[in-house]
């Protein structure tokens, strides 16, 4: 598998985390519009869009050079562009670049409702291509993609803001955030079974490398799950929170590189 | 209301298995074949709609066999290419002939580059060899 896929991957995974998971918590979270967690909202929707953008372009790049035989020459050309555009890769990185430009406009104007418009393109690029395309009903599969993704992004865009928060609002803000997120996560969990389920035929065969992949992954997302809720219950407004919250953003780094590294290699066809 | 619910569970329920990875079902010569002098075209059939990309049509040196050649998958990487006189079609197609000039005898390799309507990007061989009709 190709490192730079990979490395590509993950900084689309993060980029909408920032982007679209942000627009969802200006949505969500009345306490999001404190000035000081707005502005970290801010600076991170603004570094998930350059994320996004460089991400895209990087992946289609990957995709130019591979239609191409790694010809850079051809690759680069009008009639290869044409046809990346023809495909669900061209088209979903055409649907980011458009959903962070729109993101950007909304902040301008101020209206965090407008912004989760952009928010449900970048989603929807997820649905558009990839596995998704190829296993179950289509609208099923792709409104399954745009809730996982969607809510994933959601609770992850928090953990930065949380972190570089001062005490007391980091407190009252991952009150308010576990008290949303016992609704949420469920959902999420919801989602990823039953993609996981289209994906592998409702088999459990562990000598699919995919399958095997992805006892990894649901190993770290156990992790972050335990630590969540251990953060919810225990840990928020007492020592030992803001060290949590440092290692559940490793954690969900590392998930989403390993959903990266699930996406790139794929599930056994 | 009645007709809209239905509408929406076969909307729904448009299985896209089909629009899974495509995967070359056949070509002529089929690979590791030997033809006759003269070939001019290879066609190449997949079991679902792909757009070619590249065809890169390469011939070996004169001392390798087409088993040699077969076995070895970087094998005439670095072998100039034969032109092809056929456009590659424009679209996404199940079928399509590559055409050349006639080719001499000697052992070939057509390398096919194409990309799926799911946009999976596939590769493959086809490797024959041309003997003299005499």
């Amino acid at each position: 598998m190709d490192v730079w896929a990979l490395i590509l991957r993950t900084g689309l995974y993060g980029g909408v985390v920032l982007t679209a998971g942000s627009a969802m918590l200006r949505l969500t979270l009345s306490i999001a519009q404190s000035s000081g967690f707005s502005r970290a909202l801010t600076r991170q929707t603004a570094a998930g869009a350059v994320l996004v953008v460089l991400s895209s372009a990087g992946l289609v790049w990957l995709f130019l050079l591979a239609i191409a035989g790694g010809d850079a020459v051809l690759a680069l050309s009008p009639e290869f562009f044409a046809i990346a555009l023809q495909t669900p890769v061209g088209q979903a990185a055409l649907f980011r670049v458009v959903g962070v430009v729109l993101i950007g406009l909304a902040a301008f104007a101020g209206s965090r409702w407008l912004m989760l418009i952009p928010a449900a393109i970048l989603l929807l690029s997820f649905g558009w291509e990839g596995h998704s395309l190829s296993f179950g009903p289509r609208l099923v599969s792709m409104g399954l993609v745009m809730v996982h993704v969607g809510i994933m992004a959601w609770w992850l865009a928090v953990i930065p803001p949380l972190i570089a928060a001062p005490r007391s609002e980091r407190n009252r803000m991952g009150h308010a955030f576990g008290r949303q997120a016992l609704f949420a996560v469920p959902l999420l969990l919801l989602a990823g079974v039953v993609l996981l389920g289209l994906f592998t035929g409702w088999r459990l065969d562990l000598t699919q490398a995919y399958q095997q992949r992805m006892v990894i992954k649901l190993i770290a997302v156990s992790g972050i799950l335990a630590l969540a809720a251990a953060n919810k219950l225990l840990l928020t407004g007492r020592p030992g929170f803001l060290w949590a919250l440092r290692v559940e953003a490793a954690l969900a780094v590392s998930i989403l590189a390993l959903t990266a590294w699930l996406t790139a290699t794929g599930p056994d066809m | 209301m009645t007709r809209l619910l239905i509408a929406l569970i076969a909307l729904l329920s448009i299985n896209t298995v089909a629009f899974g990875h495509s995967k070359m079902s056949g070509s002529t010569p089929e690979d590791g074949a030997t033809v006759e002098a003269g070939l001019a075209a290879v066609s190449l059939t997949f079991d679902r709609k792909v757009r070619l990309t590249r065809v890169m049509l390469a011939a070996a040196p004169a001392e390798m066999t087409l088993a040699a050649v077969m076995s070895d998958v970087e094998a005439l990487e670095n072998q100039a290419e034969i032109g092809v006189l056929s456009e590659l079609p424009k679209g996404f197609v199940e079928e399509t002939e590559i055409d050349f000039d006639p080719l001499i005898p000697g052992v070939y390799k057509l390398h096919w580059i194409a990309v799926a309507q799911d946009g999976h990007t596939m590769e493959g061989k086809v490797h024959f060899a041309v003997e003299s009709a005499d």
